[in-house]
């Protein structure tokens, strides 16, 4: 790397949508200047959209069910009060602790949650920094643990800046009008000069480190845009319904204002670093600016996170990385991985997200490791005994409170503690569901609502049962809310509800009664129309499917699932220009959308762009792995192409393709295709796989597993027989492997026998050590024929020897499709060394598997009297 | 203090949003600047007092 420095800057809640506008007026120039000469790109954020969790996770690069911050507040059992989620809390290393272990200096400001400040090789000052909770002239000490190292506290007490110190000058540019307002009764200026002072104060503070300490990464988090946007984007332009034109005067310029501080802000920093440090900016989510923007909020905990928007900015700019690019794709998981590759370092394979080599100058060398989690030394952590006292825990919660992220506690602490554990456990449900583990989130939702049945949990319950198809129970549950809803309030909800359970049974008949129904009830919600266009089209019923689809755009052209569904209808009808017109509006609006790529994969295939249309799919798959239908699609173009795969996903130059003949749209989508990176989203597991060509030894090596003591997945529904009779060792699901994999979740763990042939139909969410089998293909053959013919399926004397050949192709290509996959790991086991030196082929498997076997026990199972399609030699 | 053309910048006791924006620095001399006036203005009172 060029630079030895990076610089790493959160802007909570900052949105392209606005800082777009203001680049375009001339407004954030020096926003403007690291755009132009960077590269720049959205950057998709997580569920539920809350900042604890999230800067965690791009502090971590691991979800929050790893990195163990659930939420704003966290019960203490031990002093008995609810307290704001703490450092201590972090169960997974940063990337400040990972380089204090490198002996790279780390300056860390304001990040959430850092107090108490952690004993890094540097400085941190935590996020109970900024506010002050006394006013000017009462005293206003420093919150304990929010410096590192102690003796600074002094220093960073008077870098701070109180909201009353602020005068008019300060003020003004963003509220012009305030002389006009009455604060006795509008707090809103007080409320934004807090927010400024914070800003103010982090900003103070670590321009004071970076021109005063010796660095290697500096972290700043601001959280004033979060705060200006929940506090004022309802009053800015186009003025909302609702709210009153004396309101909209005085505050319109609140929000843009607070922005073009930060660029202000930023300018300031850029020329402290200087030119040779790699600058990332961040946001973790974005915020709602537009018609978009809600007119209320539901009355729940961490209610305000319904005005975020799933994507958040990156902004990267600096020696090592490309100029005036766009990065398609990201996620704030990437953003550790990205610095620990900027500092050569490796990336744990524990993390979720990757390094974003598009963005590097020079595509860099990923290095990797386990898990930085196992790795000894100096992380600069806190001991695990550190408590934080009581008091501090209530002057945190009381900052919270003034912030509107949590609800007062009150006098009850029990109570208030009993329910900020269901809150966490609320949260880290939505992690599960939004990670594709609907069973772990139905789990804690039962828990948490059998402590307090809330509508909320019931809603996701009957969700969750939906997803596992559990549909009775999800039916049961709905009927149950309706009894409990005496007022009839949420009878649309729970019938829309209804319909969506319907539609996922199949019965498009009964949901669309409900949907039709619904419809004159709710006025025409969007939300009814939508359903009912989902409903058509999951009947093919193409034309209507349209027609609704059409009339919500009408009501929300920004809405890419809607794009997404005309394309569909489009498809199906055979207007693929207008499906392909509309299936890249819904890229262009949300890239992160699987089923929008396999439209427009599917209807440029049908169009006769075969490149374009295999790397749209190809982009299908890596972001969904189990959706299976742009797989199955993209098998048999190569077949039909007589494509390798290699040629297709090695390294695209997509300047080289034919552009003369493509709309320059497609250009931009083929770009964005090559972009996409394989397979990194969370891995659900490991499965080992046993495999070959039938009849090639599978069942054999399946018994040594088990005799082995592994835990087998097989449904014992094709019983042994006189082809083998120690049993198959099979399961019936694996059989549709193609078109459902839904079932590899129970396999996790265990063992699954799949036949060569299928396994490309895995999908990389999770890892697999396939064993598989090599058996001299005529045995194989001659095998095959006998069962056959034993069934009554061939004749005796017609021996099949054209199938051999086929065979022997089928079993390379799976070897050399394996050999592709960086989720696979494979050892070929010879069938006859396995009869014949069963101990010694225990071993290897052993040895392969990481498991220390009883080989012995394994080997009694290969019987060599059934090793009767013996070749002669 | 200096402009952006290397010119003495006369610090406003007011204050104002660009001497925030230059953190540490600005924030500094902002209140040395404050510190200076109020204690002009302890001295004019005591001149006129006296």
């Amino acid at each position: 790397m060029k630079a030895k420095r990076v610089l790493l800057i959160g802007w909570d809640a900052a949105d392209w949508k606005i800082i777009d506008q203001l680049i375009a007026q001339g407004q954030m120039p020096t926003l403007q200047k690291m755009v132009e000469n960077g590269v720049r790109g959205n950057l998709s954020t997580l569920d539920p959209v809350l900042s604890p969790m999230l800067w965690s996770s791009i502090a971590t690069g691991k979800y929050a069910d790893k990195h163990g911050i659930h939420g704003f507040t966290e019960p203490d059992y031990e002093t008995g009060v609810v307290r704001p989620i703490s450092s201590t809390s972090r169960k997974a290393r940063a990337i400040w602790n990972i380089l204090t272990q490198q002996d790279k200096k780390c300056n860390v400001f304001s990040w959430w949650p850092s107090n108490p400040a952690e004993p890094i090789n540097g400085v941190m000052v935590s996020n109970l920094y900024q506010r002050a909770n006394a006013p000017i002239n009462k005293p206003w000490p420093m919150v304990p643990g929010t410096v590192h190292p102690k003796e600074l506290t002094d220093h960073f007490a008077s870098c701070r800046v109180h909201p009353d110190e602020l005068t008019a000058e300060h003020i003004l540019p963003f509220i012009p009008k305030a002389g006009e307002i009455d604060q006795e009764k509008d707090k809103r200026i007080a409320a934004f000069s807090k927010m400024l002072a914070d800003a103010a104060t982090v900003h103070s503070a670590s321009t004071w480190a970076l021109e005063n300490t010796d660095w290697d990464f500096t972290a700043i988090y601001h959280d004033a845009i979060d705060h200006a946007c929940h506090g004022f984007m309802k009053f800015r332009a186009p003025q909302l319904p609702g709210v009153p034109d004396d309101l909209f005067d005085f505050y319109k310029k609140a929000v843009d204002g607070m922005y073009q501080f930060h660029d202000m802000m930023l300018e300031r920093t850029l020329n402290l670093v200087g030119p040779d440090t790699n600058v990332i900016l961040i946001s973790d989510h974005g915020f709602q600016s537009d018609h978009m923007r809600p007119l209320s909020l539901p009355k729940e905990p961490a209610g305000p996170a319904a005005e975020h928007r799933k994507h958040g900015v990156i902004c990267c700019f600096g020696p090592d990385f490309k100029k005036g690019e766009t990065v398609y794709g990201s996620s704030i998981l990437d953003v550790c991985p990205t610095l620990l590759t900027l500092f050569g370092l490796p990336v744990g394979k524990d993390m979720d997200g990757s390094p974003l080599v598009q963005v590097f100058e020079n595509t860099p060398v990923v290095k990797q490791i386990d898990s930085w989690e196992k790795v000894s030394g100096s992380f600069g952590e806190h001991d695990k005994n550190l408590k934080i006292s009581k008091e501090e825990a209530l002057d945190a919660v009381k900052q919270l409170v003034e912030l509107g992220y949590i609800d007062d506690p009150g006098e009850d602490m029990q109570k208030a503690m009993q329910n900020t554990d269901i809150e966490l456990k609320y949260n880290l449900s939505k992690v599960y569901a939004s990670t594709g583990r609907p069973e772990q989130a139905l789990a804690l939702l039962k828990e948490i609502n059998a402590l307090k049945e809330t509508y909320r949990f019931q809603i996701r319950i009957v969700d969750n049962l939906k997803r596992l198809e559990r549909f009775d129970e999800a039916m049961e549950m709905l009927e149950l809310i309706r009894e409990q809803d005496k007022e009839g309030e949420k009878a649309s909800s729970i019938d829309l509800i209804k319909a969506e359970i319907l539609k996922a049974k199949k019965e498009y008949q009964a949901a669309l009664r409900i949907l039709v129904e619904l419809l004159d009830r709710t006025k025409k919600s969007v939300a009814v129309i939508k359903s009912l266009a989902d409903c058509y089209a999951q009947m093919a019923d193409w034309k209507e499917a349209e027609k609704a689809y059409r009339a919500c755009l009408e009501l929300d052209h920004h809405d890419a699932t809607l794009h997404r569904g005309i394309a569909l209808c489009m498809m199906n009808q055979k207007k693929y220009e207008g499906a392909i017109e509309h299936a890249l509006t819904a890229t262009e609006l949300v890239y992160q959308f699987p089923t929008a790529h396999f439209v427009l994969g599917k209807s440029l295939y049908h169009f006769g762009e075969i490149e374009m249309a295999i790397r749209s799919l190809e982009v299908a798959t890596s972001m969904r792995p189990s959706y299976t239908a742009p797989r199955i699609l993209l098998e048999n173009i190569y077949a039909e192409h007589k494509i390798d795969r290699t040629t297709i996903f090695g390294d695209v130059n997509v300047e080289e393709l034919d552009a003369s003949s493509l709309d320059s749209k497609l250009i931009e989508q083929s770009k964005k295709a090559s972009n996409a990176k394989s397979y990194k989203g969370r891995k659900l597991g490991e499965i080992t796989v046993v495999s070959g060509l039938p009849r090639s030894g599978t069942s054999l090596m399946m018994q040594m597993l088990d005799a082995a003591g592994l835990d087998i997945y097989t449904d014992l529904v094709r019983e042994a027989d006189e082809n083998n009779p120690k049993g198959f060792y099979e399961h019936e699901k694996v059989k549709g492997l193609a078109k459902n994999n839904k079932w590899l979740q129970d396999a996790n763990g265990k063992v699954v026998k799949i036949v060569s042939p299928l396994l490309r139909f895995l999908p990389p969410n999770f890892n697999y050590k396939v064993i598989i089998m090599k058996r001299d293909v005529r045995e194989v053959t001659l095998s095959q024929h006998k069962m056959l013919v034993k069934a009554g399926k061939a004749e005796a004397d017609k021996y099949p020897m054209k199938i051999e050949e086929t065979l022997k192709k089928q079993y390379l290509n799976s070897i050399e499709w394996m050999k592709k996959q960086n989720y696979i790991e494979f050892i070929e086991i010879d069938f006859q060394e396995a009869v014949n030196n069963a101990e010694a082929t225990a071993n290897q498997v052993s040895a392969f598997l990481n498991q220390d076997f009883d080989a012995n026990k394994m080997a009694q199972m290969a019987d060599e009297n059934l090793y009767r399609n013996r070749l002669k030699k | 203090m200096e402009d952006e053309n290397q010119q003495p910048f006369d610090i406003p006791v007011s204050g104002n949003l660009g001497l925030l924006a230059l953190g540490y620095t600005g924030l500094v001399a902002w209140r040395k600047k404050k510190k200076e006036v109020r204690k002009q203005k302890m001295q004019e009172r005591k001149q006129n007092e006296g």
